[in-house]
């Protein structure tokens, strides 16, 4: 069996986008791949069991997904944390062999989706370093570059994991900087030996979320276009200028939601004279029914929210900017960029396969 | 299709009336028969045989002819049903005044929508929902619930307020300014403004059309209706929400934005509407525009019996742009002759506050009969022998013999009501003080000077469409709401703006080969489509002359950008042909949500915000609107060539602002745009699109 660990240099780099990229080319190829994740940060109970939400995602997708108890080891609840800082929690590291072990077991490929960065899961001996030394295993590194910079992150991973990191691969890049990085970055890798397989570009649509999924975040009520919550949301904006600005500052951005009071009707119209996939009214104030009426023509949802502006905007923070790939369709566009930037062939030759 | 059904029917249903008074359906049957409609008028009510002494129809099925106009007043849940059985009917004109739609919500705005499509279906006009009706003077026909009705008059006015509508009928008949027609637009779902400017373009009942309205649902098409009526007759429109906080309001009164000041402004300018800031300069325009005849020309002569009244008139011309006649020599020498030694013959005249009826006739007489002076007003303060009355019939009978413009503006209240009164009487429009004569004044004066300017003519541009297509798609294609550098520079050279040489340098090696390729000295900028003000961040250096500085100044764009804006994305520097130093002035585009793009010119530069000297026409400008223009702006005295300077380009300007409006008219897609700067080289020297930004939204 071969196991190719999917590790990333930063949060957000794009890690679980890769694991369901591979994944399914994995499967193309007639190969039997399973996944796995040592250690989860999203807590989710499905039934009786604690799991991680990504993983439990991406295990359903599979042809044959794994045991749900077992597909990742460790989930990061609150009582794990207690007990690793009171020096309680037994032996992880057993744990992460124990349970990779009934999950692999049969499977010709193992995705493994590492921590997020370097550090995370040091305390319980879960880090990068350490789980591919646990698992025998080498690792993928994903990184997300934001400007043309100097590659520390990858030289401190290929210092500490050395002939076990497989290779790099350069995910969500801005088709401003490819070129840059193409003929800067890519040449660097090669005089410091690392192997290189290709880059992925930036989707906003990747990083986007469904409207509805937005209402349950915001928690609030909504007024109209119930039938239009599916509706991707790719970033957000805040109204609380005049009509005139209002519009030129909407204009600049795409599939958006719109924060502002529901007393603002200006605010409101000249954002639904834009691209707007949702208006988000806060401080629980009712829009003119007018406003409603042209909204719900329009098919754009109006979520009336119990929170200030700020309390919304610090909760959407919280949630954009992830690449969720639980919506419909995201999988499938996220492995066709990876085929298309990324030497696949050379990547499963370089894990022995 | 025609309103005809709705100004002058033969016959009237109403659909929904009540027994007892107190109804909405019932009060307009009373106001219909109290109006004196001389044909058949159907009431219907499911219940009663006779109401009112009219026999009543138990279904619109039993009318025992197809009605001209029907009035529906039932609740709205009953409205489709009633719309769709009279077209079935052949009823081709609905009056909806029930409420209950769009001002209610989704659900009220889908019962609207079924409204709309069963009256298009069987080719019904809608009046409404959400209205009081309307009134045809000349066809003596109230189909509304409004009691009050004006007399028989020339004006015809709209209002998308109900409730102002009621309070200028009042006032019409109280002051006796007769109209043509009243019609409350309600809730706009067919007729709208626009098929009131046209249905009252041929009318030859209307002399002056009068609009109080919040928003206008096709700019386009109401700015050509607009167009041909203003050809023809006069338009007032009061568009209220211009405040921020009106804008807001107007935005949850009708669910439509208010739209911009500027994109109004520019329209109404386009269409010669004359506009009104207040209901009173409505009222002021509308009684002046429909009892005098326009000036025919400018001229002013104030005749008064007091100075103060007279001066504070003449800052008020002054600052209105109201030209005063220059009296002729035989004009003051007649003037001497009749009045007073210490009266003022030179205008303003002052015929002294002892003057009577006959100093003022005599007056009035001399003045116009002087060919400078195209209208008069006679401003008269009561003094102990002051002559309200007579004065007022002596001077409108002077106005009659002679065609000269004629205001009133008798100050005081008990002492000149008799007299205000008289004037109102003989057709002359009175005013309380001053300024508002002069402000109507100058109303009338701008409409006659725009009937006279000669009709814009378009000049014909044919820009490389496919090009700008090719560079649209391609940015949408990758997701951008902006373009810039220089797949914006290829888009307004594809119109044959001229663009300085040079691109975009993605790193240090680029920038050095373009340096080379354009010829040293370079400017170089950091592109970055966050980063709006680029010389706030340093991020321009111009006078670059070698490869070294190149390379040192590139470092120094991105490193300074980055550190100021560390999210900004940033695409590289642009280097381009030194331009050499000229004039720095602005042309945009703004895409206006009801009126389409608007092109913008002013003082360019980092000052843009700041002076805000700038000026907007609807697209497409023709070469004397763009030169009109440029005359416009407080800067083009700059242009012209201040203290020995040489004057700028102005054909340059005039030719980038023509061709840039033509590209905003070829493409949608083109919701902003700004070249700023425009440098303006000296006459002859042309003019270079220093730097431009193209938004086109998601």
């Amino acid at each position: 069996m071969c196991t190719i660990i999917v590790g990333s240099t930063k949060p957000y780099a794009g890690k679980t986008g890769i694991c369901v990229a591979l994944l399914g080319e994995l499967r193309e190829r007639g190969f039997d791949a399973g996944y796995f994740k040592p250690y989860g940060t999203m807590p989710y109970r499905d039934g009786d069991v604690m799991t991680d939400r990504d993983a439990f995602y991406i295990n359903s997708t599979l042809a044959k997904p794994g045991p749900i108890g077992s597909m990742c080891a460790i989930v990061r609840s609150e009582r794990f944390v207690e007990e690793v800082l009171l020096g309680r929690e037994p032996a992880p590291s057993e744990r992460v062999r124990d349970a990779f072990a009934t999950v692999s077991k049969g499977r010709d490929v193992m995705v493994v989706e590492g921590p997020s960065d370097m550090f995370q899961g040091m305390a319980a001996g879960v880090n990068l370093c350490s789980v591919a030394d646990l698992l025998d295993a080498r690792v993928l590194m994903v990184d997300h570059p934001e400007h043309l910079e100097i590659p520390d992150a990858v030289l401190g991973a290929a210092d500490c994991l050395r002939e076990r990191l497989g290779g790099v691969v350069l995910n969500r890049i801005h088709e401003a900087r490819a070129a840059a990085i193409f003929e800067h970055v890519v040449p660097f890798y090669a005089t410091r030996k690392i192997p290189y397989f290709g880059m992925l570009a930036d989707d906003p649509t990747l990083g986007s979320i469904t409207v509805a999924e937005l209402v349950d975040e915001l928690g609030g009520t909504v007024l109209c276009a119930e039938d239009h919550m599916d509706q991707p949301v790719e970033s957000f904006m805040i109204g609380a200028m005049g009509q005139e600005k209002a519009l030129r500052f909407f204009r600049r951005r795409a599939h958006k939601a719109v924060i502002t009071g529901g007393d603002r009707a200006d605010v409101q119209l000249a954002a639904l004279e834009t691209s707007t996939s949702a208006l988000v009214l806060t401080g629980n104030m009712p829009p003119s029914s007018l406003v409603l009426a042209r909204a719900d023509e329009l098919g754009v949802p109006m979520v009336l929210v119990d929170m200030d502006t700020l309390s919304a905007v610090e909760k959407l923070e919280g949630i954009m900017g992830q690449v969720r790939l639980h919506g419909p369709g995201k999988a499938d566009k996220i492995r066709e960029m990876f085929v298309a930037g990324v030497a696949v062939d050379d990547l499963l030759a370089a894990f022995g396969l | 299709m025609s309103l005809q059904g709705f100004f002058d029917p033969g016959s009237v249903a109403v659909i929904g009336v009540g027994r007892e008074p107190g109804g909405v359906g019932r009060a307009v049957l009373d106001n219909l028969v109290s109006s004196g409609f001389a044909g058949p008028i159907y009431p219907v009510n499911p219940r009663a045989d006779e109401i009112a002494g009219i026999r009543c129809y138990h279904a619109i099925a039993q009318i025992p002819e197809i009605p001209d106009l029907a009035v529906i007043a039932v609740p709205a849940d009953l409205c489709l049903a009633a719309v769709s059985e009279l077209g079935d009917k052949g009823v081709r004109a609905a009056i909806v005044i029930s409420a209950g739609f769009k001002e209610t919500g989704p659900a009220g705005a889908a019962k609207e929508r079924a409204l709309l499509s069963a009256a298009r279906e069987r080719g019904v006009r809608l009046l409404g929902p959400n209205c009081l009706g309307l009134i045809s003077t000349d066809a003596k026909l109230n189909a509304s619930f409004s009691s009050t009705v004006p007399p028989d008059g020339g004006i015809a006015f709209m209002s998308q307020s109900g409730a102002l509508g009621t309070a200028i009928l009042d006032w019409a008949a109280g002051a006796g300014i007769g109209l043509s027609a009243f019609v409350s637009l309600g809730n706009k779902a067919d007729v709208d403004e626009s098929d009131l400017i046209e249905a009252w373009t041929g009318d030859a009942h209307t002399r002056v059309v009068v609009a109080y309205l919040e928003s206008i649902a096709d700019g386009r098409r109401f700015v050509d209706v607009a167009s041909t009526l203003v050809a023809a007759k006069p338009l007032i429109v009061l568009k209220a929400g211009s405040s921020d906080a009106g804008a807001r309001a107007v935005s949850s009164h009708t669910g439509s934005l208010a739209g911009s000041q500027t994109a109004y402004e520019a329209a109404f300018r386009k269409a010669g509407i004359i506009r009104a800031d207040t209901v009173q300069d409505l009222f002021d325009f509308a009684e002046g525009f429909s009892r005098q005849p326009l000036p025919s020309g400018p001229g002013l002569a104030i005749l008064t019996n007091a100075g103060g009244p007279a001066i504070m008139a003449t800052d008020a011309c002054e600052a209105l742009g109201v030209g005063l006649a220059g009296l002729e020599r035989e004009t003051t020498e007649a003037l001497r002759a009749v009045l007073p030694e210490a009266a003022a013959v030179y205008n303003p005249v002052d015929v002294l506050g002892d003057a009577k009826a006959d100093r003022y006739e005599s007056a009035a007489r001399i003045l116009a009969a002087d060919p400078n002076v195209r209208s008069v007003l006679v401003i008269l303060t009561p003094q102990a022998p002051t002559e309200a009355v007579e004065t007022a019939r002596a001077v409108s009978a002077v106005a009659k013999e002679t065609g000269v413009t004629i205001f009133g503006c008798f100050m005081g209240d008990q002492a000149v009501a008799a007299g205000r009164k008289a004037l109102s009487a003989a057709g002359v429009p009175s005013y309380e003080f001053p300024e508002r004569a002069v402000k109507t004044l100058a109303a009338m004066e701008r409409y006659r000077a725009h009937l006279a300017a000669p009709r814009p003519e378009l000049r014909g541009i044919a820009g490389d469409q496919e090009a700008v297509r090719g560079i649209i798609d391609e940015a949408r294609a990758a997701r951008r709401t902006t373009i810039a550098e220089e797949r914006a520079a290829a888009v307004v050279g594809a119109y044959g703006i001229g663009v300085p040489k040079g691109g975009l340098a993605r790193d240090v090696k680029e920038a050095r080969l373009l340096a080379a390729r354009v010829g040293f000295p370079v400017a170089m900028k950091i592109a970055s489509p966050d980063i709006l003000h680029k010389s706030d961040l340093g991020g321009i250096r111009l006078g670059v002359t070698d490869l070294d500085m190149v390379t040192r100044a590139y470092a120094e764009i991105v490193d300074g950008a980055r550190s100021r804006m560390p999210d900004a994305l940033i695409w590289g520097v642009t280097v381009q042909q030194m331009i050499p130093a000229g004039r720095e002035v602005i042309v945009g585009i703004n895409r206006d949500p009801t009126f389409g793009p608007l092109v913008m010119f002013g003082l360019g530069g980092i000052y843009v915000e700041v002076m805000k000297d700038v000026t907007f026409r609807m697209c497409p400008v023709s070469p004397d609107e763009a030169r009109a223009m440029i005359g416009e702006v407080r800067a083009f005295g700059l242009l012209r060539g201040a203290r020995g300077e040489k004057p700028a380009d102005i054909d340059a300007i005039v030719d980038v602002i023509v061709r840039i409006s033509a590209l905003a008219s070829d493409f949608d897609d083109i919701l902003e745009l700004d070249i700023n700067p425009l440098m303006v080289m000296e006459r002859g020297g042309g003019a270079l699109a220093a730097d431009i930004r193209i938004g086109i939204g998601g």
